[in-house]
């Protein structure tokens, strides 16, 4: 369809249909060509003289369920159900980014703004000039971009529909529309906050169900410890490199009477991409030891790792020596980066931070003898590790490792024995 | 960005990959398409090192077979510390390789896949079990892909990622559809049933042969021309600088093409280099 023949169509459907397109066509081909009236002016002129509403007349509004992934120009009206902003540097200078979600009477889409023009909060409504779509995690997303317009509606022009999708705590990722979970608090805190001079109360913990735990943070609706429940209505947003639920009054929240049963299955690294996790466990092989593991010094002061006895920040100090292992965990979907404390390290080596210095010293001050024990030790050997996954656009993955184990590979018969049941040999 | 997996693949997958994409910017990585859509840029390899060549100084060549095949590894001055551990340990060994792909392209239709290591360790046999194992089950889960993605009108990326295949497996199998005219899934699933059968004890006990370095490569290019070939290197080794291309080419009565190919596969398996461009020396 060509564009003429697009605002045919646009004046035709506004006139619900009554007035025949020829008609149409020559009136606005008159108002343009004649009168050289702007196409928007012309489309809502012709309208109106041809005793419709000029109101209906919509450009590329469209409705948030009916957007498709790749489409170059949209226009729609929505609500702002969640926003956050995230810095980031180009060519040296510091911007700020926004992600959250959009709702409308359809349903509900993720979006991202390089750019407003406006200060938006959650609950605003908005009108959405050329914005455009891309795929993200596989659904569409809204992008606010440079030619996109944003102007505030007011308060309650837009219903929204709450498209709520159930979800398990292992499928969350940040900017996800509204969900719904039934989990189990597993820790809670209870904090005071004041926002705008408004004192708030927030309760910040961890919940979970049969596929994993995620942080949470509860505003106003007091939750505890050990209680199982549905929470419909919850978003997700990133926190601290890691996806983290947050729920509201506005959520439902019901008390729900099962045995939830928190399960440790591990996941796959590919599944940590671009969101991170708490308190995951994660299956695979150390394929590489990374430069810094081993004996190292630390400022007495900040912590901060030296190579000299000058820190940056303390000056001249007298550095103490401490352990620690950066190496790459992969299991064939995905690689990241754990890091092991002094007590693991001594625990993998089966030496002290003592026994380290006194066996450089035995090798000639050369440190790179410890990292070569911890090569021999762990490179290719497959390992189970848990911790928090720290999701880094630049850096990739890094677990801070709260807890591992070898894994047990003498089993390796019966398993391959059950795999061929499986498939029938 | 995230680091590119290290892939767990069989050699006989890897080797059969016909499709390559290469970089087109600097820092990204290439990669290689297997026939069962895994998109490799880096693997992770266990097996049992057969065979270590030194091709030239500073290059070394070696075979760490599995079940399947054998992978070729191709340590050059780039990897000093996996060179000298391929240099120092005897054969046979059980060896852990972490490496990046590598591919010689001669012509259109050939490619030679090898492995430029990373890191390069002597390991346990459990721990080359344990590999096969973990590469079967990845295996399995691509198979599962490509059977449902054949099974499509029009096969997807969306569509398999909503029956719950990871990304980069729906990613993948969608490339190989693409670049694989004819794919073979039962025959990969035989392969991976022969593979965890190796590891039960009572297969281990009966042994099994390691795929033959010769054998292979004689169905791969007819031995007597490569042998012919080797003594015509010999004789027209003039001045010690090397037999002539122009004169091999007149003295074996060989088309260009044969004889480009048995060239090329005498280099690969370390028989011959160039020390001059034209000119052929055995090692």
């Amino acid at each position: 369809m060509d564009d003429m023949e697009k605002h045919i169509e646009d004046i035709y459907r506004a006139l619900g249909g009554k007035v025949d397109r020829d008609v149409i066509a020559r009136e606005l081909r008159n108002w343009i060509v004649n009168f050289k009236i702007p196409i928007a002016e012309a489309k809502r002129s012709i309208v109106s003289k041809l005793g419709g509403d000029p109101n209906k007349l919509v450009g590329n509004e469209k409705k948030i369920s009916e957007l498709e992934i790749g489409e170059g120009r949209v226009d729609l009206k929505a609500k702002v159900i969640s926003i956050n902003s995230r810095e980031y540097e180009i060519d040296g200078i510091r911007r700020k980014m926004f992600y959250g979600i959009l709702g409308d009477e359809t349903g509900t889409i993720p979006f991202t703004a390089w750019r407003l023009e406006i200060e938006l909060r959650k609950g605003d409504c908005v009108e959405i000039k050329n914005a455009y779509t891309k795929e993200w995690q596989g659904s569409p997303q809204l992008v606010i971009g440079t030619n996109t317009r944003v102007s505030l509606l007011p308060p309650d022009a837009v219903n929204v529909k709450l498209s709520i999708s159930p979800r398990k705590i292992i499928e969350l990722y940040p900017r996800m529309g509204l969900v719904e979970v039934v989990a189990k608090i597993l820790d809670v805190q209870e904090k005071e906050v004041t926002v705008d001079g408004v004192p708030r109360k927030v309760f910040d913990g961890i919940i979970g169900d049969d596929t994993g735990e995620i942080p949470f943070t509860s505003w106003d609706v007091e939750v505890k410890k050990g209680d199982t429940l549905k929470i419909s209505g919850a978003y997700v947003r990133s926190f601290r490199g890691m996806p983290q639920l947050v729920f509201d009054p506005r959520a439902t929240i019901t008390p729900v009477n099962i045995e939830m049963e928190i399960r440790e299955i591990p996941v796959t690294i590919e599944s940590l991409e671009g969101k991170g996790g708490y308190n995951v466990l994660v299956e695979g092989v150390i394929i590489d030891v990374k430069k810094g593991s081993g004996l190292i010094y630390r400022c007495p002061e900040c912590g901060r790792v030296l190579t000299s006895s000058n820190c940056p920040e303390h000056g001249k100090v007298i550095p103490v020596p401490d352990m620690r292992i950066k190496a790459i965990l992969d299991d064939g979907t995905g690689a990241m980066m754990c890091i092991f404390n002094r007590e693991q390290t001594e625990r993998i080596l089966g030496i002290t931070v003592d026994d380290a210095l006194r066996i450089v010293q035995e090798n000639f001050g050369n440190p790179m003898v410890i990292r070569e024990m911890i090569e021999e030790k762990l490179i290719a050997v497959p390992m189970r590790v848990r911790g928090n996954v720290l999701s880094k656009e630049k850096y990739g993955l890094t677990m801070l490792v709260r807890d591992f184990e070898f894994l047990d590979v003498d089993d390796i018969a019966k398993k391959a024995e059950g795999m061929l049941e499986d498939l029938g040999w | 960005m995230p680091r590119e997996p290290a892939w767990r693949v069989f050699s006989a997958e890897y080797n059969s990959s016909k499709h390559y994409i290469k970089a087109t910017e600097p820092k990204k990585p290439s990669y290689v398409i297997t026939p069962l859509g895994a998109k490799i840029s880096r693997l992770f390899v266990v097996g049992v090192l057969t065979e270590v060549r030194l091709i030239t100084d500073e290059i070394v060549k070696a075979r760490v077979a599995d079940q399947t095949g054998a992978f070729y590894i191709l340590a050059g001055k780039f990897n000093p510390e996996s060179r000298q551990i391929l240099e120092s340990v005897k054969v046979p060994q059980f060896l852990a390789v972490v490496g990046k792909i590598n591919v010689f392209k001669p012509d259109e239709e050939t490619m030679y896949l090898s492995i430029v290591p990373e890191r390069v360790k002597v390991v346990k046999e459990v721990l080359r079990d344990y590999w096969v194992f973990d590469t079967a089950r990845r295996l399995k889960i691509r198979i599962d892909a490509m059977r449902e993605a054949l099974k499509m009108d029009v096969p997807t990326v969306n569509n398999l990622l909503e029956l719950g295949f990871s990304r980069k497996i729906s990613e993948g199998v969608i490339t190989a559809i693409k670049y694989y005219e004819k794919i073979n899934v039962e025959k990969y699933m035989d392969m991976l049933k022969d593979a965890l059968k190796h590891l039960l004890p009572e297969y281990k006990m009966l042994g099994y042969e390691l795929p033959s370095v010769e054998e292979e490569e004689e169905e791969e290019i007819g031995g007597e021309e490569e042998e012919l070939i080797l003594k015509l290197i010999d004789e027209l080794n003039k001045d010690n600088k090397g037999a002539s291309y122009e004169d091999l080419l007149e003295k074996s009565g060989l088309d260009p093409e044969k004889l480009d190919e048995i060239l090329i596969s005498l280099q690969e398996k370390g028989e011959i280099y160039e020390p001059l461009l034209g000119r052929f020396k055995r090692i």
